[in-house]
């Protein structure tokens, strides 16, 4: 089933035309930057909804730019995956949007934080939505580039130095991808995802090829941060505003790593097993990696980035298990990632700009006077830890279930373990943020502002939302979106021969 | 400089991928449709990713005098505050 969907375009032209919109309306002073932030983040949220709605049925959609066919034009396509990620993209979106009124207030650069917002959030839907590969290397660039500039964003040394990095990885992470593109193109002579995929299907993998899919994969995995190519994250998400760092991890490393990773392994080059073993133990090494590294940790966003690359592990082993369940696990665990790590980032934004400072050791009882934002971390650790009426206990759940049941033991035994070593790092932030006694200095602290912390009653009710209400989620979008991975290769089949 | 090298490679490389010796500019004549002719797709690419270079260079060499204002040096042994 595929019928032409005439407002795919509006999710890389809205925001796009709010990036253009923003700096004129602050040039000639109408309107705020903060409104049409909320305005354009609402409406993709929208759309989001809609498209969701529309794809889980297992239909699939396609738009093509300019009217020219596959062959030669450019091709937008959505099915149930691009909808599950175009609603995280969104639903993120929307969150920050909401908080950064209150966080970027009195800032006199604030259409400028806005504008590149809106220049990544085009990037991200793009990124998403697009059927060909060449089309995904150019939005994936759209996409880091402003992320690059939202690190450096308040200017101070350690910003920059966080951003330069961030720069260094990345752009040789796009210079993978550009030659695997090339790579790809040399072979196939097309860079049309669903024409490669036939192509691959009728005449199997040749040497050349292995070595773009290759290539491809280390791509990703550095904007994924999976551990052997994770050294830029704990800096950028550290250094970026809190609502950045939010988007950051809550929804770029997923949409630009791991859904062009997915897409690619599952839907483009098939599955075979030396690539699920690939990404299984990808995966298991970011776990332990990264959770190991987090609970040393004595800043309060350092400790959050360490447990984004553990967390992204999860969802790479339990994608990389291959079964059905697995990867329900994997895509499950991937959504309630990004609402409760944007909501712990948020947090920890909120505790900053009210503080001044994100070092644990001199924070301490704080949950007398921010009720709000202790209650939401709350609810966020304890999601992130897997306790169980959450969304983060049942995903987990899935994947590790999964683990056994396909046979590895070992892999599951430690998914189990990092859940564990999860909450003990929680509770020391818990601990020391939230709880005790309160230091001196901080007597004068007062809550959030409104906004913030509507921003973050969203998601914290998101999160207990998705947590029990996790059959219908499953049942309204997540199910569909399987679908998609399983049948692998008939991807290209549905779209080209209708 | 080190970015900049990678992104022209790979630029060169994709020109070569297209070039066909002999071939001319990929306008297809409707008098002579057998015409020879050099594939346009992967110079549309090269195009794109000069862009991008570009716009990565610049971005990456503002933050370079930005990083020297604030360490007072480019020596990256100097450049780490950020650690752990």
């Amino acid at each position: 089933m595929k019928e032409i969907l005439y407002y795919l375009p509006l999710f890389i032209v809205i925001p796009l035309g709010g990036a253009f919109i923003v700096p004129l309306a602050s040039k000639l002073k109408i309107g705020s930057a903060s409104f049409i932030a909320l305005l354009v983040t609402a409406s993709l949220l929208y759309l989001s909804i809609i498209s969701v709605l529309k794809t889980g049925l297992g239909n699939a959609y396609f738009y093509n730019i300019g009217g020219f066919s596959p062959p030669f034009g450019i091709t937008l396509f959505l099915d149930a995956l691009s909808a599950l990620f175009l609603f995280i993209i969104s639903f993120a979106a929307f969150a920050c949007g909401i908080f950064s009124v209150n966080y970027m207030e009195g800032y006199p650069e604030n259409p400028k934080y806005y504008t590149l917002l809106f220049l990544m959030i085009a990037g991200l839907c793009g990124v998403v939505l697009t059927g060909d590969f060449f089309n995904l290397y150019v939005f994936i660039e759209v996409a880091a580039i402003s992320s690059y500039a939202l690190v450096a964003f308040f200017g101070e040394a350690e910003q920059l130095e966080a951003s330069f990095k961030y720069l260094v990885m990345g752009s040789i992470a796009s210079a993978f991808v550009l030659l695997a593109v090339a790579i790809i193109y040399a072979c196939c002579g097309t860079v049309n995802m669903a024409q490669i995929s036939l192509i691959i299907s009728s005449t199997g993998m040749n040497k050349t090829l292995w070595m773009g899919f290759s290539l491809l994969i280390v791509g990703f995995s550095i904007k994924a941060a999976l551990v052997p190519f994770h050294g830029w994250l704990p800096d950028a998400h550290t250094s970026a505003p809190a609502s950045i760092s939010a988007m950051l991890s809550g929804v770029l490393i997923k949409s630009v790593g791991v859904y062009a990773m997915i897409r690619t392994v599952f839907n483009v080059f098939g599955v075979s097993d030396l690539v699920l073993w690939t990404l299984m133990v990808l995966g298991t090494l970011s776990m332990v990696v990264g959770v190991l590294m987090a609970i040393g940790q004595w800043d309060y966003k350092r400790l959050l980035a360490y447990h984004s690359i553990s967390q992204i592990g999860y969802v790479i082993f339990g994608l990389g298990i291959g079964t059905p369940l697995g990867i329900l696990g994997g895509l499950f665990h991937l959504l309630n990632h990004s609402v409760f790590k944007s909501l712990l980032f948020l947090n920890s934004g909120a505790v900053e700009s009210r503080t001044g400072t994100r070092d644990l050791k001199e924070l301490g009882g704080l949950s007398a006077k921010m009720p709000v934002t202790s209650a939401t971390s709350l609810i966020a650790s304890m999601s992130i830890a897997g306790i169980p009426p959450l969304n983060g206990f049942w995903s987990k759940l899935f994947i590790i279930i999964a683990g056994i049941m396909s046979g590895h033991y070992i892999m599951s035994f430690l998914a189990v373990l990092v859940s564990i070593v999860t909450l003990a790092s929680f509770l020391k932030v818990e601990k020391y943020v939230y709880f005790g006694r309160l230091k001196n200095g901080l007597a004068g602290v007062k809550e959030a502002p409104l906004l913030m912390c509507v921003a973050m009653a969203l998601l914290a009710a998101a999160c207990i939302g998705s947590g029990l209400a996790y059959q219908n989620m499953i049942g309204t979008f997540l199910n569909s979106a399987v679908d998609v991975l399983i049948k692998g290769r008939d991807y290209g089949r549905m779209i080209l021969g209708g | 400089m080190g970015l900049l090298l990678i992104e022209y490679s790979i630029t060169l490389l994709m020109v070569a991928i297209g070039y066909k010796w002999g071939g001319r500019a990929p306008i297809i004549s409707a008098s002579n449709p057998e015409w020879f002719y050099v594939d346009p797709l992967p110079q549309a690419f090269a195009l794109i990713s000069i862009f991008t270079g570009l716009s990565i260079l610049l971005f990456a060499s503002s933050l370079a005098v930005r990083l020297y204002e604030k360490y007072g040096t480019l020596d990256i042994r100097e450049i780490r505050r950020l650690k752990g």
